[in-house]
């Protein structure tokens, strides 16, 4: 049988007018976290009108989907919220899994008070999201991550639940687009003015062929044509997506991966941040990418998961030098570990501070672990004794793999990692180690 | 035993029914696995003397089909597709649905929809209690609920408007109908080629359907109303959406209705789709100053249409701003700060009018407009920038730096190829060289394959077997994938006759390759068939390839790129012709061809050239010299013209050309792509159908079509050319009895030399009118045959692709090949003097029906503007000239200097401006569409442009077009 994930909220996220105020109750639930507070936020907006068309273009992100069947469309996720710290966060994931979004409220843009902490799933259902499109500039919201009132619904008796099939490649992409945020590096700045007139030479239709972003002079423009410092964008169409919020921000910055695998594009509102990452082309999600594989073949030791659990809270930077000193580690195990821990859901890239921070996605963390059919294939080339080293120094390792019906050559000099299988030989890396790479890699450890 | 009685049922074809109604659960699941090989025997198919058909007749199918229904599991059952349309069938709602239902019977048909259930066969199951429908379910189901068939006799069947099943049971109208404003359905399809018997108007059948139903309060009309506009963000699909406004519109809703449900209805202008919003700003529009409706929201909104990319949608949210501002005073400075947002439009019309707002209820002392409108000086048009004086908005021409070339030499490090040395390094190149990774990896492919041949031991033999693999497996692909051509296949080929080779020298190692040598057999290189000319030029590099590993030579072939992405070192091929001398190896006609076309023009080191001396063969030598200014024509023209030709069509000066032409038989039109052309209008009649007079009828359209004179005589005798392979070797050791003298010279002069299937130019054409199977990914690898000489296979596109430019002559395939050949052709272009044939096809790229294929030929233009290397006279001559003809139409052309072109230096602006002054001048006197805005462009331009003077062939031009009193106003500005 399918794996399923069930959705299971207390009532409906809605929006309702009280005392004059409209009231955003967000309907929260986790499958990690079943008896957690019932409230982790509740408070006042400082810019309702920003946040209801950020979370309309989350909704339509999470809802959009650029390669995949309507009857995969059809079966809908929930964006995640990460309450704490001060911040409030919302992300999800398109359902191809090619793009990543998230909107950050930032400390200066709420005035309420943070009951709790974690990270949980809200609702976004089709009333609530009508009445969010309604919400005016001059309007004034509360904001209720969960619902203050304990039983203002009977508990257990009035769930909302909603079964859809795990999501697997979204939950992959979630843990995956956060290394490629930490990889990535601010390219450009623009204004609201150019950030507009940018967006208006996005071609129409879905566009199959790469785009470029180049600047001329004062004005940016996506071309068609390379040039030698251009960003390069796949599938540009995506960002029609973003198209409703630029009259509303101040600031547009890009951030190209190093290898130009993703790009980010932070909108700067007054008092919020949007964020929005598109992977290197329509038909590759995040969720594909192999760029985490090789720092996930080592195993994490318990005790560290644990310790580090225990040490953060939600929304807190994560901060490698003084978990090294609290707990007594070597600063490049921690390093490596950040990696590791984004890869596991326990932890989000924060673009604008350039460093990670706490969250624990709402899902099992077997789950999360099951997901890299790569490394599923690297323990079972292991087990079954399939990767031969034949030579072994201590620059170069040399092995033979057995494919299906033929032996693969592997070669690692240096940072050099070659591969004679189809998958290296299309990819050249770019997508992350083979597997054939990967068995030799962890079998080279033990040699 | 449970076995042996099925299959006796089978066989003998009797009633399984019995038999399936006394198995227990236990018995079910032990006759599962014998069940799905029964499957799987008896969906088998068969191929003898009576043709193709199925081994099993239908009853025995039927049986097995049951007894699968009455003994799965979910799982297996979701994967035996008939059992969905078998189990909603009258045969087992009848025959075993009353004994037995499955578990999963809901789940199954939930997830599958079945095609043969019915809306009402449906709900028939869901009052039984024996289908749970699911909304998905329904959402497919209902929209053709109201469409009944019926046989009327027993050959034809009837379709029936019959829109009361709607009424039939209560759930459809509380709860399923709304579904369909929730969810993607085919409410909207068009159900006119059903012919349907009592209903006429098909095309809005459920429109006319849910007005009724409204109209007879069978439906609330405010929750119809509401649920309509709640669609506008559902993400739905651009008809669906629009689909949903129709009825909208349908619905007509009053101005009370619209007041009550403003913020609903302002809440749908954000909807992504144009036609949404633009409905609902012509709902408002009469009733947008009444005291009921919220302004003040609605300005609030204008700031965001105001950005749309749809032209109407800025007009009439501008027009109602201006009514807003009229009416109200106080509203005003908000009016004109929206209004200010709209100066970002690079659209003229546009920009005008909202400046005219701004000018007209704006304050030019109120700080913050006038902080809006100054973030827009630098992108205002002139027009608009004279209207906005008092905001500071001055005129400004753009800075010359404002566009900076990033001047990459031909030949530099940046662009240099890596070399591939070691075993390893070139193991691993040739396993990627099938997965165009990159554009030159097949060329340099071929000089890799000697070269690892010369240096391979034995024990590393066996690394290469899973890239023999790979290749053998991809050299019998009839499709291929996306990302590669016909000359990757090619490519595999080369690798599979090296995998021969290999299992000659090394047949321990390769045991598990010599298998497929042997059923490759017969498919070398030298005997497998080419079937399009050419290719077949990339045959012959391959066999000259497999020539060297025979004999062990690592020499490279003279062709193979040093540059990307096709260009060679002057050095490096002086360096090759050298070797080859010292092996007394015979030089590739067609390879020493594609090697000179490959010499970048203007970058000859003087060390290369002293290197030069070196070439024992003096007429290779001789033709090097000529082709770096060392020697004059007169030098060279002896010999076979295979051997000098492509130099003197490289170098491209007429009076070489002039001078070869004397000694050739051959009028050198094809090779010098000189066709004369034009464009016209011609009568196109097609049979369409017409669905009122239900009948076939002729139709006849008017196509503007673009003709290359004398091209159909270039069809060759391919089959003659192929014989002509042995004949295309040049030795050296007997180049010097072909010397020239001034004796035979005279000899020459009197018999003229016909080119023969030595030239590339005989093979670089395609063949077939509209047959393309000139894979997108390998054209561009065939523009690089000949980079100095482009306009021979642009030619042939010309002609095969751009012979007209509506949009239904354009399929995808076309589209790729385009984009392809432009970007190559940006990267190759550095000449100033290409021939007219490749401005014909920038011109025609620039009004190509593909909003990319204009944006990278308006990449080209600023590139060779910059540059200094675009002649802007004939480009603005072939474009005049094609849309004298009106070829296609102009508002392309005129939006892509719009959105790429305009202001980015002076000297682009006074490029273009010159660019115009020609065009207009080609063009006719009768004008054409789209002309008022190429005016307003052309004014634009003059006030910009360092010299703005008019040709007097224009301003005559300007005067024919000044009768029209829609241009006039225009004209007379611009004279």
């Amino acid at each position: 049988m399918t794996e399923t994930l069930q959705y299971q909220y207390p009532t409906p996220s809605s929006l309702q007018k009280q005392q004059g105020k409209d009231k955003l109750l967000l309907s929260k639930c986790s499958e990690i976290d079943k008896n957690s507070a019932p409230c982790f936020f509740w408070g006042k907006l400082k810019h309702p009108y920003e946040l209801s068309r950020c979370l309309l273009t989350l909704s339509k992100t999470v809802q959009s989907s650029f390669n995949l069947s309507p009857f995969q469309l059809a079966l809908l996720k929930d964006p995640i919220v990460t309450a704490g710290n001060q911040q409030i966060r919302f992300e999800g994931f398109s359902h191809c899994a090619g793009v990543y979004a998230r909107v950050d409220v930032l400390e200066h843009g709420q005035d309420g008070e943070f009951i709790a902490s974690g990270t949980t799933n809200v609702d976004f259902n089709a009333p609530l999201l009508a009445a969010l499109g309604k919400i005016k500039k001059s309007d004034a919201l509360v904001l209720s991550v969960g619902q203050k009132e304990v039983g203002f619904h009977k508990d257990g008796s009035s769930y909302i639940e909603r079964k859809v099939p795990l999501p697997t490649k979204w939950i992959k992409g979630l843990t995956t687009v956060q290394h490629y945020f930490s990889a990535s590096d601010h390219a450009y700045t623009l204004n609201r003015t150019q950030a507009l007139q940018l967006f208006k030479t996005i071609p129409p239709g879905k566009v199959k062929t790469d785009y470029y972003l180049i600047q001329r002079g004062n004005k940016y423009l996506f071309s068609p044509l390379k040039a030698a410092t251009a960003v390069c964008i796949g599938g540009i169409h995506r960002l029609k997506l973003l198209q409703p919020l630029l009259p509303l921000i101040n600031e547009l910055k890009i951030y190209p991966h190093k290898t130009m695998q993703a790009v980010t594009f932070l909108l700067c509102l007054d008092t919020l941040h949007f964020v929005f990452s598109i992977s290197r082309d329509v038909w590759r999600g995040f969720s594909g990418e192999g760029a985490t594989l090789e720092t996930l073949l080592e195993d994490v030791p318990d005790a560290l998961i644990r310790a580090f659990d225990h040490y953060a809270y939600t929304n807190q930077a994560f901060n490698p030098t003084l978990l090294s000193f609290e707990e007594d580690i070597a600063l490049p195990e921690i390093e490596q570990l950040s990696t590791q821990l984004a890869a596991m859901g326990l932890l989000g890239y924060d673009i604008a501070q350039n460093g990670f921070f706490y969250r624990r996605l709402p899902f099992k963390l077997s789950r999360i672990l099951s997901l890299n059919p790569r490394l599923k294939g690297v323990e079972k080339l292991l087990a079954d004794n399939k990767v031969h080293i034949t030579l072994k120094t201590d620059t170069t390792i040399e092995a033979q793999v057995e494919g299906s019906g033929v032996m693969h050559y592997v070669v690692l000099k240096g940072d050099v990692q070659r591969c004679t299988c189809t998958w290296f030989s299309q990819n050249q890396g770019e997508r992350g180690p083979c597997k054939h790479i990967l068995a030799v890699i962890k079998k080279a450890k033990t040699y | 035993m449970l076995q042996e009685e099925l299959e006796d049922i089978v066989a003998h074809e009797k009633d399984v029914l019995p038999f399936l109604k006394k198995l227990n659960p236990k018995d079910k699941k032990a006759l599962v696995p014998f069940l799905k090989k029964l499957l799987k025997k008896i969906y088998e198919y068969r191929l003898d003397e009576k043709g193709y058909g199925p081994i099993y007749t239908n009853t025995k199918r039927d049986i097995v089909d049951k007894t699968c229904f009455v003994c799965f599991t979910k799982k297996d059952a979701l994967k035996t597709w008939q059992i969905s349309s078998a189990c909603v069938s009258n045969d087992y709602l009848e025959n075993i649905i009353p004994w037995y239902t499955p578990s999963w019977y809901s789940d199954l048909i939930n997830e599958t929809i079945p095609h043969n259930l019915s809306y009402e066969k449906m709900m028939q199951l869901c009052k039984e209690g024996i289908l749970q429908p699911a909304r998905a379910l329904i959402v497919d189901k209902l929209p053709t609920a109201i469409i009944e068939l019926e046989r009327s006799n027993d050959i034809l069947w009837k379709r029936f408007y019959r829109p009361k099943v709607l009424l039939k049971y209560k759930e459809t109208l509380e709860e399923h109908i709304w579904f369909l404003f929730e969810e993607e359905s085919t409410i909207n399809y068009h159900y006119s080629y059903l012919n349907i018997e009592n209903y006429n108007n098909s095309t809005a059948i459920w429109i006319d359907t849910i007005v009724r139903f409204t109209d007879e309060k069978l439906v609330d009309r405010k929750k119809v109303l509401l649920a309509t506009l709640h669609t506008a963000n559902r993400g739905f699909n651009k008809t669906l959406s629009g689909w949903f406004f129709n009825l909208l519109i349908a619905l007509n809703p009053t101005a009370d209705e619209i007041i009550v449900m403003q913020d609903d209805f302002f809440a749908a202008l954000t909807a992504p789709h144009s036609k949404v919003v633009n409905t609902v700003l012509q709902l408002l529009k009469p009733i947008i100053t009444q005291k009921e409706i919220q302004q003040s929201a609605f300005i609030e909104q204008a700031s965001l249409l105001v950005h749309s990319e749809t032209k109407s949608v800025v007009r009439t949210t501008l027009m109602l701003l201006e009514k807003i501002a009229k009416t109200y005073k106080a509203t005003q400075p908000a009016v004109c700060k929206a209004a200010a947002e709209a100066l970002a439009n690079a659209d003229e019309t546009l920009q005008h009018r909202a400046a005219k707002l701004i000018v007209s209820y704006g304050n030019s002392n109120d700080t913050e407009l006038l902080e809006a409108v100054q973030l827009h000086t630098e992108t205002l048009l002139h027009s608009s920038k004279a209207l906005l004086k008092a905001y500071g908005a001055t005129h400004q021409a753009p800075q010359a730096a404002h566009y900076k070339v990033e001047s990459v030499a031909i030949l530099s490090k940046e662009n240099q190829l890596p070399t591939y040395e070691t075993v390893d390094d070139l193991i691993f190149f040739v396993s990627q060289a099938i997965d165009n990774n990159a554009v030159y990896h097949v060329d340099l492919l071929l000089s890799a394959l000697p070269k690892l041949n010369a240096r391979l031991q034995k024990e590393d033999v066996a690394k290469l077997e899973p890239i023999f693999k790979r290749a053998f497996k991809l050299s019998k692909q009839y499709e291929l994938s996306n990302s590669i051509g016909y000359l990757e296949q090619e490519a595999a080929y080369c690798i599979n006759d090296f995998a021969a080779l290999l299992v000659q020298k090394y047949p321990s190692e390769l045991k598990n390759v010599e298998k497929l040598v042997t059923q490759d057999q017969g498919n070398s290189l030298e005997i497998q068939s080419v079937d399009k000319p050419m290719y077949q030029l990339y045959r012959f590099l391959g066999i000259q390839s497999k020539s060297l590993q025979k004999k062990g030579l690592a020499l490279a072939l003279l062709s193979t790129p040093t540059h990307a992405p096709c260009w060679i070192a002057p050095s490096t091929l002086i360096d090759r012709i050298i070797a080859y001398e010292a092996h007394n190896e015979p030089i590739s006609l067609h390879d020493f061809q594609i090697a000179i076309g490959r010499l970048p023009l203007q970058e000859y080191p003087a060390k290369s050239l002293e290197h030069l001396k070196k070439i024992k063969d003096e007429q290779i030598k001789k033709v090097l010299q000529y082709h770096f200014d060392l020697l004059t024509v007169e030098h060279i023209v002896h010999g076979r013209p295979e051997l000098w030709l492509q130099s003197v069509l490289s170098k491209n000066k007429d009076s070489d050309l002039a001078y070869c032409q004397k000694y050739l038989d051959d009028p050198l039109q094809k090779e010098r792509s000189a066709y004369p052309w034009q464009c016209e209008y011609e009568d196109y009649v097609y049979e369409a159908y017409d669905s009122t007079a239900k009948t076939y009828a002729q139709k006849k359209v008017i196509l503007k079509k673009l003709r290359l004179q004398d091209f159909e005589l270039q069809a060759y005798d391919y089959a003659e050319l192929k014989n002509t392979m042995a004949f295309n070797q040049f030795k050296l050791p007997n180049t010097q009895t072909q010397l020239a003298t001034t004796q035979n010279k005279a000899e020459l002069k009197k018999k003229k030399k016909r080119i023969r299937g030595g030239s590339i130019y005989e093979y670089l054409y395609i063949e077939g009118k509209h047959e393309w199977f000139i894979e997108p990914n390998d054209a561009v690898k065939f523009l690089f045959l000949s980079p100095n000489n482009p306009g021979v296979f642009l030619s042939h596109i010309v002609y095969q692709a751009l012979d007209e430019s509506s949009f239904y002559s354009i399929p995808n395939h076309s589209k790729r090949v385009m984009v392809q050949l432009l970007k190559g052709l940006h990267e190759i272009w550095y000449l100033p003097d290409f021939k007219p044939t490749t401005y014909l096809f920038l011109a025609a790229s620039l009004l190509y029906g593909d909003k990319v294929v204009r944006e990278i030929a308006a990449e080209i233009v600023i590139k060779a503007i910059a540059q200094q290397t675009l002649n802007i006279p004939l480009l603005g001559e072939t474009l005049g000239k094609l849309e004298a003809g009106e070829y296609a139409p102009l508002k392309r052309f005129t939006d892509v200097i719009t959105s790429h072109l305009l202001h980015l230096s002076q000297a682009h602006d006074t490029a273009l401006f010159q660019l115009l002054n020609t065009m207009i001048s080609t063009m006719y006197d009768e004008p054409i569409k789209g002309l008022k805005k190429l005016l307003e462009l052309f004014l634009e331009l003059k006030h910009h442009a360092s010299t703005g003077t008019i040709s007097p062939t224009t301003q005559e031009k300007l005067s024919q077009w000044q009768r029209t009193k829609s241009l006039k106003p225009l004209v007379q500005r611009i004279l």
